[in-house]
């Protein structure tokens, strides 16, 4: 009792309070952006505490770190962009409430869930204090393994109206995920001699691609984020607040599910928030099918991905075993301060910890309230024309793709991911299964290898592994009784030509990669990718047979497409405009890139930004020159007052 | 009309002209970027951002210094990119691992470069490395950590974790098994607590200086001494063959110049000088050391560029047959 009312004495100075609130907005601010997320506004605010006592400086990174997951759902909301990895999952439901005019509402239910979300995970912490080192030491590598098993089973139930695609989906993101050096071997995988490649694909790019550029791109068809014009409301954010009141039991059970895996070191929040999507999928409950704009969609990854910070400290502060990356840069400002991991934060330093636990629930109260009361001007932007719109957004996850690696490379991987991201929109390959696999694939290669290096095969007869893997298989089998049952229901599905296309061009590349890792890379390195690919090629066939006698049929019969029947879940085509919407997005992309390392991201920015909004025929009142230089600016701030660093001189200032 | 049209293009212009200007000025003003070859958060890192904060004011101009991670293959990834495309002028400086002269030697297919040109500022430790393991194991001696069967820990093949083990247990024919695979030492230290391996190698003594009651030090990389455990033995000298016994120094002796800066091959001699004068002024002002002083883990004591261009010479001069023993250690 001591300790907590020195811990809050402590906290009340006003300096202190003062850091909490600048971290605070920092974190909002990180967390909006695409392509910043938290990790990196980490590492941009540490050398900072530097000079601050413990407190003030748990307080500023906590602060921050809490609350990017607050705001990174209103670009997920409003462009289905994700503002960070974390809010990958809002976007599927957040993003069709927001077409149908129910930004507000989705607002409303994400940052109550949040904000609840949020507490809970510091109030586990809290819990977890006096038993955190026994708890993280019971957990052993066999355990991890289980778990993201079965979190890799989860994809079942993202799997949407096309069962055997979803699965190849997800194969498909696992296979992308073992590019790079492998740590196991030392083997470089499907590299091409690439430096660029040898840490894998960047999330980053790999998120804002696969769901963001699509997005726009539908955007840009429809003309404005909703499509009506009705003026969104108060009440609608009233009514999400409501909505995450009624559904406890789920904000709840998914901020339980945040706050323990985010304690699991190697499963980020980009892996939980979608086993939280994933739960909550599998009770869709009144209203839309998930993937249309369920309110649950929202409220279940949102209380997850803002729970995590207070499970993600358990094993920092009990062992200094950093429970996501932006911890290993918190456990920098540990040794900073003086502080070491292990008994002593329970004993000598209890009064930090407790700190941190107040800096994780005052922060994310304050995050929250703060994202309400920008609501409503937030949510008039549904109303603004896509002509607008799109080039800002373009904007935005253009620069920021390009500042994870400042390479060329960056916009070519962007454009790369963001076309097949596209041909998944169109033809009804779960993203959100991809994402999944690509998430969980590098942890489950390694904490395999690492069970089965340590003890063999014995892990297998563990209680916990063997409690998760059968309940793994157990929800795939009952998903599959299910599937088994629905086959005949006629469904809306893609048409047939364009989908066998792409099922048999995934079914040779899943052959190719087959074969090169089975050639090329030495047994460790190659095993995973083999049984992926395998069963990738093995999916693929299936579907390209299934899709070919499908257009038999059609072509004989002369049997037209199920005429009315409507696309379903997560399945958002845009049908014969699509083709022209994607090449307009690839077009800017591409145009903004080469500005880019023409001239330098600021010029660009303004030259793209004014350009777009003219070509697009904008009638806004406002003029584009205006617009592009209030963009500009605030590009200048962010990316280089805010996120300082060295930008590559362009190309035309290297000629002079 | 036309003067509506007018004023657009003389916005349209003026905004141009002020977001190139905001880029010349972020480009004309001499910054120093230091790239750092890991994650943010490890050591490589906090000392870069160390070095960040004291080393403008030793250089002409006061410039600002910035650091960028650039994590990649154990800063293979940024050692290649040194040597290759970066700016050879003073405005770019990286810290890489200090593996990496002898990289081309021990894993010359992926490390295919001169490890002679690259150019050395200075190194901030020369702290010998440990083996550790846990009390309840029970291998308490040298003597045991050799004979006994049992695991350690490691990270990657590429990482120090490993190649120190490796060293010891090709070096030494010692009996225990290498994990790989762990994300780092921190987590290593976990599992081993967990009982899950036995222990690690290739930490400092600080990682373990407040556990006394959990960990056994068995023995050291490198030629310095530890203060707290002045007798600790070093593993290079158990090894009898000595072709082989060379080889392991060639290996450990990165350990003289543990965290060190790299500029560029191009670099023109008078900037390297400049840049090394520096180094040695900010290693000694107080306002440094006490910054220094707060990372707890580091235990200053700095290499000069010479001094590091002439050790990689002498090793690297060495018989080849000491080198191909080199490659079998770290195998």
């Amino acid at each position: 009792m001591d300790v907590i009312l020195t811990a809050v004495v402590e906290m009340a100075q006003p300096f202190r309070l003062l850091m909490l609130m600048a971290g605070v907005f920092a974190g909002l601010i990180v967390g909006a952006v695409p392509g910043i997320g938290g990790l990196f506004g980490m590492a941009l605010l540490i050398p900072m505490t530097y000079n601050m006592d413990a407190y003030a400086a748990f307080a500023l990174l906590l602060g921050m770190g809490s609350v990017n997951t607050t705001s990174d759902t209103i670009p997920a909301i409003l462009f289905g962009v994700p503002g960070s990895v974390g809010a990958a999952a809002t976007v599927l439901d957040g993003h069709a409430m927001a077409k149908k005019g129910e930004a507000a509402r989705a607002f409303g239910a994400s940052y109550s869930a949040s904000l609840i979300g949020g507490v809970f995970g510091a109030l586990v912490l809290a819990a977890a204090i006096p038993i955190m080192r026994p708890i993280v030491l019971y957990l052993k590598t066999p355990d991890f393994f289980a778990i993201c098993a079965f979190g890799l089973s989860v994809v079942a139930l993202l799997a949407g109206s096309q069962p055997l695609k979803g699965l190849a989906a997800a194969m498909l993101g696992m296979l992308a995920c073992f590019v790079g050096l492998d740590d196991i071997a030392g083997a470089d995988r499907w590299t091409f001699g690439q430096i660029y490649l040898w840490d894998g694909l960047p999330i980053v790019v790999v998120f804002l691609g696969l769901f963001g550029l699509p997005e726009l791109a539908s955007l840009l068809m429809r003309g404005s984020i909703q499509g009506d014009s009705e003026i969104p409301t108060y009440s609608g954010m009233r009514q999400g607040m409501m909505d995450t009141l009624r559904e406890w039991p789920l904000v709840l059970r998914c901020s339980a599910i945040g706050s323990l895996l985010g304690a699991v070191p190697g499963v980020g929040i980009a892996v939980l928030d979608w086993i939280a999507y994933g739960h909550a999928a599998r009770r869709p409950g009144p209203g839309p099918k998930f993937g249309e704009g369920n309110v649950r969609g929202v409220i279940a990854p949102e209380s997850a991905n803002n729970a995590k910070e207070g499970g993600s400290l358990i094993p920092t502060i009990a062992f200094g075993v950093p429970g996501s990356a932006s911890m290993s840069i918190l456990l920098g400002a540990f040794v900073v301060h003086g502080l070491i991991p292990g008994p002593d934060m329970l004993g000598k330093n209890a009064a930090v910890t407790v700190s941190m636990v107040f800096s994780i629930a005052v922060a994310n109260i304050i995050g929250a309230i703060t994202c309400l009361i920008l609501t409503r001007p937030l949510a008039r932007i549904a109303r603004v024309s896509a002509a607008v719109l799109v080039p800002l957004v373009i904007t935005f996850i253009v620069v920021g793709a390009y500042q994870t690696n400042m390479s060329a490379l960056d916009f070519v991987l962007l454009v790369l991911i963001g076309a097949v991201g596209m041909a998944m929109k169109e033809l009804n390959w779960p993203r959100s299964a991809f994402a999944l696999g690509f998430v969980l694939g590098p942890s489950l290669e390694s904490y395999f290898f690492l069970a089965y290096q340590i003890s063999g095969w014995a892990w297998l007869t563990q209680p916990l592994v063997l409690v998760l893997l059968g309940l793994s298989v157990a929800g795939v089998v009952r998903q599959s009784v299910s599937w088994i049952k629905a086959r005949n229901s006629m469904g809306a599905l893609p048409p047939p030509l364009p989908d066998l296309v792409a099922s048999s061009a995934l079914t040779v590349l899943a052959v190719a990669a087959f074969v090169t890792a089975a050639v090329w890379f030495p047994f460790e390195a190659g095993i995973f990718p083999m049984i992926t690919s395998g069963l990738l090629a093995l999916l693929s066939l299936m579907i390209s047979i299934q899709t070919a006698l499908r257009l038999r049929r059609q072509r004989q019969g002369g049997q037209a497409p199920v005429a009315n029947a409507v696309p379903n879940g997560e399945w958002a085509p845009s049908g014969e405009a699509a083709m022209k919407g994607n090449l307009a997005i690839i077009g800017l992309c591409l145009v903004l890139a080469v500005l880019v390392l023409l001239i330098g991201h600021l010029a660009a920015t303004f030259v793209f930004v004014a350009g777009a909004i003219l070509a697009l025929g904008s009638t806004s009142r406002r003029s584009p020159p205006l617009i592009a230089a209030v963009t500009t600016l605030i590009v200048f701030a962010v990316f280089d007052l805010l996120a300082s660093q060295p930008w590559p001189t362009p190309w035309l200032m290297q000629i002079f | 009309m036309l003067s509506t049209g007018l004023l657009r293009g003389v916005f349209v212009a003026a905004g141009i002209a002020f977001a190139m200007g905001l880029q010349a000025q972020a480009a004309e003003f001499t910054t120093v970027t230091i790239k750092v070859g890991y994650g943010a958060g490890g050591n490589y890192d906090l000392t870069s951002r160390l070095v960040a904060r004291h080393l403008g004011r030793f250089l002409p101009g006061n410039p600002s210094v910035l650091v960028q991670n650039v994590p990649g293959g154990g800063s293979l990834k940024l050692t290649k990119m040194m040597l290759g495309s970066e700016p050879a002028d003073g405005s770019v400086i990286a810290s890489v691992s200090e593996a990496m002269p002898f990289a081309p030697v021990l894993d010359p297919a992926n490390a295919d470069f001169d490890p002679l040109s690259m150019q050395w500022i200075g190194s901030l430790s020369k702290e010998p490395s440990i083996c550790i393991t846990t009390k309840s194991s029970g291998i308490d001696t040298m003597e045991k950590f050799l004979q006994s069967d049992f695991l350690l820990g490691a990270s990657g093949k590429s990482s120090l974790t490993y190649i120190f083990a490796a060293l010891v247990k090709n070096g030494l024919n010692a009996k225990f098994k290498i994990v790989t695979g762990f994300d780092g030492s921190a987590e290593i230290m976990v599992a081993s607590q967990r009982g899950e391996v036995a222990g690690v190698c290739a930490l400092v003594y600080y990682n373990v200086a407040d556990k006394p009651g959990e960990f056994n030090v068995i023995g050291r990389f490198g030629a310095g001494t530890i203060p707290a455990a002045p007798t600790l033995p070093q593993f290079s000298d158990q090894i009898k063959d000595p072709v082989i016994r060379q080889a392991a120094v060639l290996i450990e002796s990165s350990r003289d110049f543990h965290l060190p800066l790299i500029v560029p091959p191009g670099t023109p001699r008078e900037t390297l000088d400049i840049l090394r004068k520096a180094y040695v002024d900010m290693s000694k002002d107080p306002e440094f050391l006490a910054d220094a002083a707060k990372l707890g883990s580091l235990s200053l004591d700095i290499t000069t560029g010479e001094e590091i261009t002439k050790l990689v010479a002498d090793q690297l001069k060495a018989d080849p047959a000491v080198l191909e023993a080199a490659r079998n250690l770290v195998k």
